[in-house]
């Protein structure tokens, strides 16, 4: 094969995955507010747990701490991209349904500024909603039949992150980031009266929300020894301010007629909550990083409601290992790192009072693209497990495979040999 | 940023010996990625398997999801609304064109409600296509009249009571059958010779018999044979010079049924039977009369009148005047052919605005109930009503029209017991525009029966405070913000 017939093979797959809108989930729990935090991810953190707010930015870009930046080193740039395919079967406890998604998922870049200092530059998907509920059976009131709705909804929310991280000393790097969301979430509801009076009559309500802020955080690690580091981060309180779009469309005795068909019309905007976070890395023995992460989530603040569940705060814990074996040698089996991880997130949904929390175990790879190079190929295996059958809620299974090119190496030294 | 992975990159390098690989941005700021050999096609395999994998998943197509509906709502909420003021009454309309049907009505009936309705056919005969024929009124001179005769075809409409006896008095015109504005109405009538030429006594029989034979006294018809056999009588202008039609008239104290005669050549006729001596055997032969199937203006109709009814339904004398359900023991009226029919007006529809949040209105439906009493096997209901929409002046404005054809009242529940059985009327379109109209308009609807200009139908309904089923209007409102 040619060099130019590959490049065109990976230009056209790549680029039209990016340029599609991303549908990275199915989960009917998307249908609540922003969709569900993304479960893509850039680096190495969702194959640990997705933890991380102390593991060091030198070898993998590490979005959790901007402070990881600060240790890129000199001259350094990394270059991320991934791409994520997810299997959900859901399950309600008497029937089950699977499901698959799966897209282009991230593009990352992390480069040096000077030798203590480094940017990075990301885009990723922060939320996703992916969901098709047919069949929704609800009562007309003031009488005894029902009518049946279909409500379906895509969409995501990306995350535009611009970070910066900086060594102040041998042993404290500080960062901060800014981050500009943006997205567009679409639902459609279709209602079908079809029987009794309203035979022939049916509504149907497009509605396209448009949400866009800025949000921004800061962090810092500490080498408290040398194999033990503490990092923590704030995610600052933001609104997304929220414009939508909706077209209302019915039928009444078979002839349809618009309702309604208002653009950019604003709409109340959506608080993400202050969240706090911290972890550590703790190296017992040279090849082997443990890693755990706390995370709270102050929803509770943000004053929302939702039509059917409630806000609540969220608390996320992580567990994570990574088996290094010898970067250095000249075995290329033992230049592959082992990774795994454990993550419960108790989620901020809670429907009837029941807490849609979630379990996730994951595992992960990563294969070194040569001997020599400390790029690698980043291959992750995550099983989730969201809500449960108890009461109205559904359980989901989430099997999700996050494949991502971590490439990294020198950029600015000039080539010794040509 | 272009981004290329080649497998074997023409330059060979050292580094590239060792097996690393570079990202080396060049001089046009183009970043490659050179990967070692092995590693490259390792590379490029999980990419080439990764794009099946996600170009597999659409991104337009999400799965459905049966379960969890429990926990999801609709955004929506529907509610059935069957309290809405509605006013029905009764008014009549001035002049129904009963010129341009296909069928005469003629009898007469009581009825408990409306009273004596009475209906007068008045039609000229003539010869079709005289004007083409070389001699249509041609009689060789030795003919002789046998005998002359009315043929009324029935067409199998029928009302009432058809045992009973009915008289039909034939009268001669005195005038021709003209209209005074182009067509007749069930109001119009002509003056005729208040002497009949011929009366007769008969049971109706609508289905087992073709026609009614109404024989004419010879000397009605000598006179026009006499007169087209010399010749003085020559075609259809000189006919109507002596006879200018017929009007059937009948008895005042009648009450039995009102029939439909046809109004075709084929059915309906004068008939002249004359005989042609020959030398071995006489041969017979007749002379045909018929209503002109192809007039400039009309040549018949029928006038449809009521009186004495026992509902104050005589004091519609005006379109404009009406007669509350309320002022008529809760009960409104239609009588085709003598114009009367129900008006139902929505006074408050706007109010439905009042309900709190953004809505819509997906479905009205109209649900009125015949009077029990009043459906006899004489006085059968119909299985649909008719619904148009009339102004201020009751004038009809146009019919309303669904995606399915135009709006019709369908009556439901003959299969159950009486208690049931109503008709229901599509109204949403109607509603609908009234709700988004911009300026109010006085526009309502108007209930009356199909065939309108050329039955008889009768039908009693109940109105919207009656005790034994309420008019109503079942109003389906979607509310798709709070």
């Amino acid at each position: 094969m040619s060099n130019r017939f590959l490049l065109y093979l990976l230009l056209g797959v790549v680029l039209p995955l990016g340029a599609q809108t991303n549908n990275l989930t199915g989960s009917p729990y998307s249908l609540f507010g922003l969709g569900v935090s993304s479960n893509s991810n850039i680096g190495i953190n969702n194959a640990l747990g997705n933890g991380g707010q102390a593991i060091s930015g030198n070898d993998f870009i590490n979005i959790r701490n901007p402070a990881a930046f600060g240790s890129l080193g000199e001259q350094n740039v990394l270059f991320d991209f991934g791409f994520l395919t997810e299997l959900s079967e859901v399950n309600n406890g008497r029937s089950q349904e699977n499901r698959i998604a799966g897209n282009f998922s991230n593009l990352a870049l992390a480069a040096s500024l000077g030798p203590k200092s480094a940017f990075g530059l990301s885009i990723s998907p922060y939320s996703d909603t992916g969901y098709a509920v047919v069949g929704i059976e609800s009562n007309i009131e003031g009488s005894f039949e029902n009518f049946s709705s279909n409500i379906f909804g895509t969409g995501a929310l990306n995350d535009l992150h611009v970070s910066y991280g900086q060594s102040l000393t041998e042993r404290l790097r500080l960062g901060s980031y800014a981050s500009y969301l943006f997205g567009l979430i679409e639902e459609q509801e279709v209602i079908n009266v079809g029987t009794g009076t309203a035979n022939g009559s049916g509504l149907s309500i497009e509605e396209r929300n448009y949400y866009r802020g800025l949000r921004l955080g800061f962090g810092f690690q500490y080498d408290i020894t040398s194999n033990f580091t503490f990092g923590s981060s704030i995610d600052l309180e933001t609104s997304l301010s929220a414009r939508r779009d909706r077209t209302v469309q019915k039928t009444l005795d078979f002839i349809p007629s618009v309702v309604e068909d208002v653009v950019d019309e604003k709409i109340t905007s959506f608080r993400l909550p202050t969240a706090l976070n911290a972890g550590i890395a703790y190296k017992p023995i040279k090849p082997l990083t443990i890693t755990m992460d706390y995370s709270l989530r102050l929803w509770d603040e943000t004053e929302q409601e939702d039509n059917v569940g409630a806000f609540v705060n969220e608390q996320d814990y992580s567990f994570g290992l990574q088996y290094s074996g010898d970067p250095n040698s000249f075995r290329y089996g033992k230049k592959i790192k082992y990774r795994a991880g454990f993550n419960y997130n108790t989620g901020y949904l809670e429907i009837n009072q029941n807490p849609v929390s979630s379990y996730t175990l994951t595992a992960g790879i990563g294969l070194p693209l040569g001997l020599r190079s400390r790029s690698h190929l980043n291959i992750s295996y995550g099983l989730l497990q969201r809500g449960s059958t108890t009461g109205i809620l559904i359980e989901e299974y989430i099997h999700t495979l996050n494949i991502n090119f971590s490439l990294r190496d020198i950029w600015f030294v000039k080539r010794k040999i040509n | 940023m272009a981004i290329g992975i080649a497998s074997s990159p023409k330059k060979t390098s050292s580094s590239q010996k060792l097996g690393a690989s570079y990202i080396i941005l060049d001089r046009q700021g183009v970043q490659m990625v050179y990967l070692p050999k092995k590693m490259g096609k390792f590379a490029i395999t999980i990419v080439l398997l990764l794009g099946l994998l996600a170009c597999s998943v659409e991104s337009g197509e999400i799965p459905t999801l049966e379960v969890g509906q429990a926990f999801v709502d609709s955004n929506v909420r529907l509610i059935v609304l069957d309290t809405f003021e509605l006013q029905m009454s009764t008014f009549r309309f001035d002049s129904i064109n009963t010129s341009d049907t296909d069928r005469l009505l003629f009898g007469r009936f009581l009825d408990d409600y409306v009273g004596a309705v009475e209906a007068r056919a008045f039609f000229e005969v003539i010869v079709p296509g005289a004007e083409s024929v070389t001699s249509p009124f041609e009689l060789p001179d030795d003919a002789e009249l046998d005998s002359v005769a009315l043929i009324m075809g029935y067409d199998n409409y029928f009302y009432q009571d058809t045992t009973k006896l009915l008289h039909l008095n034939v009268h001669r015109l005195l005038e021709e059958v003209i209209p005074e504005e182009d067509v007749f109405y069930n109001t119009s009538t002509l003056p005729y010779d208040s002497v009949p030429i011929a009366s007769k006594v008969f049971r109706p029989e609508p289905f087992d018999e073709d026609s009614l034979h109404i024989s004419l006294p010879l000397a009605f018809g000598q006179n026009i044979f006499d007169q087209i056999q010399k010749n003085t009588l020559n075609d259809n202008n000189e006919l109507r010079d002596n006879l200018p039609g017929f009007a059937l008239i009948p008895n005042e104290d009648d009450n039995g049924a009102v029939i439909g005669f046809a109004k075709n050549q084929e059915n309906t006729y004068l008939r002249f039977f004359y005989t042609i001596p020959e030398e071995f055997e006489n041969s017979e032969a007749t002379l045909d009369f018929v209503i002109n199937p192809f007039p400039e203006t009309p040549t018949a109709f029928h006038n449809v009148q009521t009186n004495t009814s026992a509902m104050g339904l005589d004091d519609l004398t005006d379109q404009e005047i009406e007669l509350p359900a309320s002022a008529a023991d809760e009960l409104t009226f239609i009588q085709s052919a003598a114009g009367f029919a129900t008006k139902v007006t929505f006074p408050s529809i706007k109010s439905l605005y009042d309900i709190p949040g953004t809505g819509t209105l997906l479905s009205a439906q109209l649900q009125i109930k015949p009077l029990p009493e009043s459906v006899t096997d004489f006085t059968p209901l119909r299985d649909s009503l008719s619904i148009a929409v009339i102004d201020t002046n009751n004038e009809i404005v146009e019919e309303i029209r669904t995606g399915a054809g135009p709006v019709r009242g369908v009556l439901v529940g003959e299969a159950e017991e009486f208690g049931t059985l109503r008709y229901e009327i599509p109204v949403g379109i109607f509603l609908d525009r009234k709700l988004t109209e911009s300026r109010e308009t006085e526009e309502a609807l108007v209930l009356f029966n199909e065939s309108f200009n050329e039955t008889v139908n009768r039908m009693v309904l109940q109105g919207e405070a009656n005790q034994d089923f309420r008019a109503r209007i079942v109003l389906t409102y979607a509310i798709y913000d709070e």
